[in-house]
């Protein structure tokens, strides 16, 4: 995964972030932190299939949200679907 | 006699030896020969063949945090695995945190910063986890806590 579409993943999904060494980011949902992931500082490409699941997300569904034919309340959808939202 | 081994039919008899610094010793080209004293004189060729194994480990204990704040309780278990760049990426499946870098030192550095960080920040938010980052943050306090 690129940098840029970590970058991407952040913003369509609201995520919030900090940035004390390595980039942590969390996506929030009704005030619940639900999932979080990361990227360190100074790597090249990003271990795309690592921080996937970190999102419990699909391959299929990580391109949609990257390529946009998926939004925040996609991801919400899927959430709950699989159990973290209830 | 029965249940001999074979050499023994053939005049030779197991001898036990200590072979000591005193025994005649003699470099070879990519030998040794070391001579047991014993009654018999026997010459004994030890020869030692050290080979590197190439293959990489595929998991391994992580035990090294290096945060001065944090403490570990247990080793951590990690999968390694190398991806089509090359680069390193160590896992740890229960909570899928993992550490990612050109070699599996760099990985383990990153793995170190970011379970630490993971912990604080989990910490911080205890209070607003959703039950699966409430799970991962459970089973990162089994295995590390602060220092007092």
């Amino acid at each position: 995964m690129k940098v840029r579409e970590f970058e991407t993943l952040v913003t369509k999904l609201n995520m919030k972030t900090r940035n004390a060494g390595d980039r942590l980011a969390w996506f929030e949902h009704e005030g619940k932190v639900i999932t979080r992931t990361k990227r360190s500082h100074g790597s090249g490409d990003l271990p795309h299939h690592l921080i996937r699941q970190q999102l419990k997300l699909s391959q299929e569904e990580l391109a949609g949200i990257i390529g946009c034919s998926l939004r925040r309340q996609d991801y919400v959808e899927i959430l709950t679907k699989k159990g973290l939202i209830t | 006699m029965q249940n001999q081994p074979d050499w023994c039919n053939k005049g030779l008899a197991p001898v036990t030896a200590v072979i000591t610094p005193t025994g005649r010793h003699e470099e070879g080209k990519d030998r040794s020969f070391i001579t047991v004293d014993n009654r018999e004189r026997t010459a004994v060729r030890i020869r030692f063949i050290i080979t590197q194994s190439k293959r990489e480990p595929s998991g391994m204990l992580f035990g090294a945090l290096r945060n001065p704040r944090l403490k570990m309780l247990k080793p951590i278990p990690l999968t390694i695995s190398r991806d089509e760049s090359g680069s390193v990426a160590v896992c740890w499946e229960a909570i899928q945190e993992f550490g990612y870098g050109a070699n599996l030192h760099t990985a383990l550095q990153d793995f170190s910063a970011t379970i630490a960080e993971l912990h604080f920040f989990l910490e911080s938010e205890a209070q607003r986890l959703g039950e699966d980052l409430g799970r991962v943050s459970a089973i990162l306090r089994e295995h590390i806590a602060p220092r007092r």
